[in-house]
């Protein structure tokens, strides 16, 4: 029968009805029997079965209107959302027919030759992937970093409801006392009447309140139990101390100093240390200190959960049905819009999708792109992905999963919105030059910006062996994720020449190398390593008989490397090292720059004991092993 | 006028509610056979959508004046409507006050359709 073509029609409607399931799902009935029944006496009469469709449901009218009109029946206020939709809807709900209706049985009652259509989308083209597809990113709900209230899941819709009586409503729906700094929200030009719209189904509550304070300019933060609602400036001066025991991933090898360098870069900020205002850190031991605002302590928290994952990927702050978003992005779905405006062509793939997505309509008017802004677009058997691009990219809009949804944006704006994601790449990365050519690859193979070639843009970061932190883009993020796939699965084919270990004879072989470092460092390692690698088959160390081999090491002084520091640091570090040179800290006067002498090791041995070697600098590196014997970070040593 | 040209919205407007209530006048009805019945009854001129018809029936429903029960025997859920005592006593009354209206519309109506030369 015909029921499922009009199943479309009805569901975009019911969409729209602002009822209750029970009243929505009786209209639907009533509208059902009405439409098979006009559908069956036109075929009976002879229309051809495809103009049987379209006429039934021409006759409906435009869904959102006839939503519109019960609704109303039902309720005083309508929602301005409905309103806004044209005749055009119905003329989309008739195009998702003529898709649809491939996988539909034959008509019983006319039996014309099957459509071109029905025969194009019976092989719907998959987008070829040579590369396998790789395991679903994991991620560290920020749901689990807010107060107890704000993860609750709630499902809640309004529209033109005055800003002080929606969050009175919020604070009694989640039972938080709520705080809404009316001088502030004043200041800025909105009046506690600002009318406001928001929808969300069963989510954590904290996620309504981002997307609707988004166009605002509105921002929260919880102090003492309250959640207080202000302006997004009043929020990011707000800082307040809080404290993470690191013990545990000092133990994994990260340092104190890697660990602060990967919260300024990877996180919001502001940070004092590189943006001469915001946030502040200082470690004590094992514990961090910090000062910051209430968004970027969570920011922090998520960063430091994904850390001590070993998720292959694992977005550090990320609500987990962006996941389901992006993977739903990849399912295939064929699209027939004709000059239909952008918002109901967002409208019916909604419908289509069961997936949220929503228009950030502020940025789009700042764009210059108004919600209905007539699209055309004719593709099937395509991702979403590639609809969205196809629909959106003319007018310089993109879709990024946010809050919770899916939202179509400006391209700008989604390049702004940067997200950390931590790899662990410890099964293709066995070195820093195994590390520093994948973030090499990672920079040229993707469209960028990255700070380190652009000056602006992603940041990658190798804090210990065989993790990578990146903070890009959503779309940049993406190729990534590609990328190190075809990496992955290129490795699997042909192993790379260095990692052939399980060949003794090559792994045997002798080869000289050469290794640079501070020249303390040389010095240190030069009476070190005999005694730390491959005992008894060094040179001038007691080389066993029994051991044909025979390491020499040995080392050669270069030109110093100099060093412009912060004050504080080069005040520290020159006293440490003038103390150890066994000079007075004599000249109390700051330098400028620090002069740090330099050395090589020139080591001859084999290739295995070269890479036992290149395992102990790392681990020097790291501040696993000081080569001074004493307490602290090794960082700058290569 | 020419035969086949359909009424303007504006003359149904006022009298769609009371046509509804007398095609439910004999015996209960649903949505598509209400339908039908305006249709055929003005001759084709006479072409409610659905997306008109069922706001009303819902609005007659809600005001009391229809009342409706679901039935199963054709294998769908379908929705029959009937008149209730209030809906015939409100069919009566304002059923008499159309045609007291409608007789005056006529005569004042009369002359210029005579005089008026009828273009094709």
């Amino acid at each position: 029968m015909s029921e499922r073509e009009f199943e479309l029609y009805l569901s975009l409607m019911s969409k729209l009805l602002r009822l209750g399931p029970e009243q929505t799902a009786s209209i639907s009935d009533e509208l059902r029997d009405h439409f098979d029944e006009r559908f069956e006496d036109l075929c009976r009469q002879g229309v051809p079965r495809e103009q049987a469709i379209r006429q039934a449901l021409d006759e409906f009218g435009d869904a959102a209107g006839l939503a519109a009109d019960f609704t109303q029946l039902a309720r005083t206020r309508r929602r301005r959302l409905i309103m806004r939709f044209s005749l055009a809807t119905v003329f989309l709900a008739a195009a998702a027919l003529m898709i649809t209706r491939a996988v539909l049985p034959p008509n019983p009652i006319i039996n014309g030759p099957a459509p071109v259509i029905a025969q194009e989308d019976a092989k719907p083209v998959t987008e070829t992937l040579d590369v396998p597809v790789p395991e679903p990113p994991t991620s560290i709900d920020p749901a689990t970093l807010v107060s107890a209230p704000l993860a609750k899941r709630i499902t809640w819709e309004f529209s033109e409801l005055p800003l002080k009586e929606m969050v009175n409503e919020f604070a009694e729906r989640i039972e938080m006392p709520v705080y809404l700094r009316e001088d502030v929200l004043s200041d800025i030009g909105i009046p506690m009447d600002e009318p406001v719209e928001g929808r969300i189904n069963d989510l954590p509550a904290y996620l309504l309140l981002d997307r609707v304070f988004a166009g605002l300019g509105l921002s929260w933060y919880v102090d003492d139990g309250i959640l207080n609602i202000t302006s997004g400036k009043d929020a990011d001066k707000r800082y307040t101390l809080d404290s993470y025991v690191i013990t545990d991933l000092l133990d994994r090898g990260y340092t104190v100093e890697r660990l602060r360098d990967l919260t300024e870069e990877m996180t919001e900020g502001p940070w004092q240390n590189i943006d001469g205002h915001g946030g502040t850190w200082t470690a004590v031991g094992d514990v961090v200190l910090m000062r910051q605002t209430d968004r970027v302590h969570r920011e922090v928290a998520g960063l430091f959960q994904a850390l001590r994952q070993n998720s292959a990927e694992c977005y550090s702050f990320d609500p987990p049905i962006h996941q389901a978003l992006r993977s739903q992005l990849d399912e295939i779905y064929s699209v027939d819009f004709k000059e239909v405006p952008l918002s109901s062509a967002i409208l019916w793939l909604e419908s289509e999708t069961g997936l949220q997505i929503g228009l950030a309509e502020d940025i789009l008017n700042d764009v210059g792109v108004p919600a209905d802004e007539p699209v055309s677009l004719v593709l099937k058997g395509r991702s979403l992905r590639t609809i969205f691009k196809y629909l959106l990219e003319r007018l310089g809009l993109t879709v990024i999963p946010q809050d919770g949804q899916l939202l179509v944006t400006s391209q700008e704006d989604a390049e702004e919105t940067l997200r950390t994601v931590v790899y662990n790449v410890s099964d293709v990365v066995h070195s820093i030059d195994d590390a520093q050519r994948l973030i090499d690859a990672i920079q040229e193979e993707t469209e960028g910006p990255w700070e380190d070639i652009d000056g602006i843009g992603g940041l990658t970061n190798a804090p210990i062996d065989g993790v990578l932190v990146i903070r890009q883009t959503e779309k940049v993020l993406q190729e990534v994720r590609e990328l190190l796939a075809a990496y992955r699965q290129a490795r699997v084919i042909s192993p790379p020449r260095d990692d052939r270990s399980d060949n003794p004879a090559e792994m045997a072989k002798l080869e000289t190398r050469y290794y640079h470092m501070n020249a303390d460092t040389a010095r240190d390692l030069q009476k070190q390593l005999p005694v730390l690698v491959q005992p008894g088959t060094w040179l001038g160390f007691g080389v066993s008989n029994e051991i044909a081999t025979v390491g020499q090491v040995s080392m050669v002084s270069t030109d110093p490397k100099t060093e412009t520091l912060p004050g504080r640091d080069i005040s520290r570090k020159t006293k440490d090292r003038k103390e150890q040179d066994g000079e007075e800290p004599a000249d109390e006067q700051q330098p400028d720059v620090l002069v740090i002498p330099q050395a090589v090791l020139i080591i001859n041995h084999t290739k295995a004991t070269h890479r036992e070697i290149e395992q102990l600098l790392r681990e020097v590196s790291n501040g696993k092993i000081t080569p001074h014997g004493g307490a602290g970070g090794g960082r700058g040593f290569f | 006028m020419s035969k086949k040209e359909s009424f303007s919205p504006d003359l149904l407007r006022g009298s769609l509610d009371l046509m509804v209530l007398s095609v439910l006048a004999d015996d209960p009805q649903y949505g598509y056979l209400i339908q039908q019945r305006l249709r055929e009854a003005s001759g084709g001129r006479m072409s409610v959508t659905a997306g008109t018809l069922y706001p009303i029936l819902h609005r007659l429903e809600q005001d009391k004046l229809v009342k409706c029960r679901w039935e199963s025997t054709t294998g769908r859920r379908r929705k029959w409507y009937e008149l209730t005592a209030a809906g015939r006593r409100q069919l009566k009354q304002r059923a008499e006050q159309w045609y007291v209206y409608a007789d005056c519309v006529r005569k004042l109506l009369e002359p210029a359709v005579t005089i008026i030369p009828q273009t094709t």
